[in-house]
């Protein structure tokens, strides 16, 4: 029963936060009358959002697919990667450095090109989101692969396992606590790939709906799409997040004290 | 009454292992050893700690290879023996997977062997070392003297001609170990296979053993080989024999003698 009610709070909390801080803006919105076209109330932001409501969710849909997409093959090809640099060390000494050099450089900046070679249709804005996930979730799982503990490694090939029962009865369960925090960051990541690609042209998609709004001056529009696709990515990532948790507790064994 | 051929038998001839140090130059840690044990004997092994007698057990395994020098498992070269399965090895710190259950962890070199009737010898074993109403639980549940003896059933689960343990028993008190060692000595009169035990204990080597090796400092190389005349199976009377307490006693002087050496 007590722990009921502190896991309540722990939910609660933050979101009464995030309400206190919205009355907070729109008071102090309201006390120094800034212009709507600046910064519009949080109250209007709201009921625009209500209004429009079936747009976004229309365009919003076609951006989550795209997303989701791009998640699902970006974290593919990183998981892939990540056992093929485990295996092979030659491969990992040359490619590894470049994958995490990679993460330097501003994917989204290449935008614009994806837009070149791929056109305006749905696949390129999926690419965009694989790649934007793709060199992070790289990085996180091979080093999950690399988790294999010597210990280990020395128990199954005392007892002459394969290369395959070794990858199945140690290397897969050591890395999927890191896969699973692949997923995670990725998990927000394929949202904003999918969105930068569509800014830079598309004709649906939320990136389409905030070029429009922010070319016509639109700025309440501009803040409701923003709002709800905020709360969509917010709620994909908490899904993603309780999943992996789910399976991943399994694997990730630790002696830390229960928290209080 | 047992066949003696070059083929039944586990011999390392010249073996020397050097470590690699991050520093460039190598550490020395066997040197030269060359044995011969019998198929089906038990061998312990004493000798100062950090001498290598863990790198002899991973050189005669095959899990290291040896910088110099060779290794034949009745004929065979280690590497195929560990391939072929006939290998049980406990390992000094206990290696256990945390998301497999005592019984899955148990009973995985079976499965790795595919060995028909895995779960039953899992469980039975299990049994035997006091550990059936733990199977279900998982590593982290159990107690550190409860995980050596998970780890000696699984050691044995796969019916292996060789069995290595290094200081298996370490985290049972007094009691338990005595209790767990008369059983180790019936299962190896029954299956005969070829055993190489470290131990701490020199009682428990003179106890347990066909042979005793005595390991010198490091480099290392096998300073006493002793044999152990007493027949079997041996009553836990034997503790207090006279003839035992003197065998006891010579193999704790040559231990002591490589000590001295040391300075």
């Amino acid at each position: 029963m007590k722990l009921e009610t502190a896991k309540l709070r722990q939910w609660l909390l933050p979101w009464a936060y995030f309400f206190g801080l919205l009355i907070a803006v729109e008071i102090v919105l309201r006390l120094l009358q800034t212009p709507e076209y600046l910064l519009p109330l949080p109250s209007k932001v709201f009921a625009g959002a209500a209004a429009k409501i079936a747009l976004i969710s229309e365009h919003l849909g076609i951006t989550f697919a795209e997303a989701i997409l791009g998640f699902a093959v970006g974290n593919l090809c990183a998981v892939v990667f990540g056992f093929l640099f485990s295996l092979w060390r030659p491969i990992r000494q040359g490619f590894y450095p470049i994958v995490v050099g990679m993460q330097a450089v501003p994917i989204v900046a290449i935008a614009p090109f994806i837009q070149i070679w791929f056109g305006p249709g749905i696949m390129g804005k999926a690419i965009m989101a694989g790649l934007i996930c793709y060199f992070p979730a790289t990085v996180i799982s091979t080093n999950g692969f690399a988790r294999a503990n010597r210990d280990g490694m020395f128990l199954l090939q005392s007892i002459g396992a394969s290369q395959w029962q070794i990858f199945k009865s140690l290397r897969l369960p050591s890395a999927i606590p890191s896969i699973m925090s692949a997923f995670q960051v990725s998990a927000s990541l394929c949202m904003i790939g999918a969105i930068v690609a569509e800014l830079s042209g598309a004709s649906e998609g939320v990136g389409y709906l905030i070029v429009r709004a922010s070319y016509e001056f639109r700025t309440v529009d501009l803040f409701a799409v923003l709002v709800v696709t905020s709360l969509a990515s917010f709620a994909f990532f908490k899904a993603v997040e309780f999943l992996s948790n789910v399976y991943a507790s399994k694997y990730s064994f630790s002696y830390a004290a229960p928290v209080k | 009454m047992k066949v003696t051929s070059a083929n039944s038998n586990v011999s390392a001839s010249q073996l020397s292992y050097a470590y690699k140090l991050t520093t460039g130059e190598s550490l020395a840690v066997l040197q030269d050893i060359s044995l011969t044990v019998e198929r089906g004997s038990f061998t312990s092994i004493v000798g100062p700690s950090g001498c290598g007698k863990t790198t002899l057990l991973l050189c005669i395994s095959g899990l290291l290879a040896p910088t110099k020098g060779s290794v034949a498992l009745d004929g065979l070269s280690p590497t195929i023996a560990r391939e072929q399965h006939k290998i049980g090895y406990v390992f000094q710190k206990p290696v256990f997977f945390e998301w497999l259950s005592i019984l899955e962890n148990t009973l995985l070199p079976a499965k790795v062997a595919g060995v028909a009737n895995g779960v039953d010898r899992a469980r039975l074993l299990l049994d035997r070392f006091g550990l059936g109403g733990f199977a279900e639980r998982y590593p982290h549940e159990l107690s550190g003297g409860m995980l050596s003896r998970a780890a000696l059933a699984r050691a044995l689960v796969h019916d292996p001609e060789y069995v290595f343990l290094d200081e298996a028993f370490n985290h049972l008190d007094e009691a338990l170990r005595e209790q767990i060692n008369e059983m180790l000595q019936e299962i190896w009169l029954d299956r005969k296979m070829t055993v190489f035990a470290i131990t701490h204990s020199i009682s428990e080597a003179v106890f347990l053993a066909d042979q005793v090796l005595v390991m010198s400092q490091k480099p290392s190389f096998v300073q006493l080989h002793r044999n152990i005349p007493f027949e079997r199976p041996r009553p836990r009377s034997l503790l207090r024999d006279q003839r035992y307490l003197e065998l006891v006693d010579e193999i704790r002087d040559a231990l002591k003698a490589t000590h001295t050496n040391e300075t």
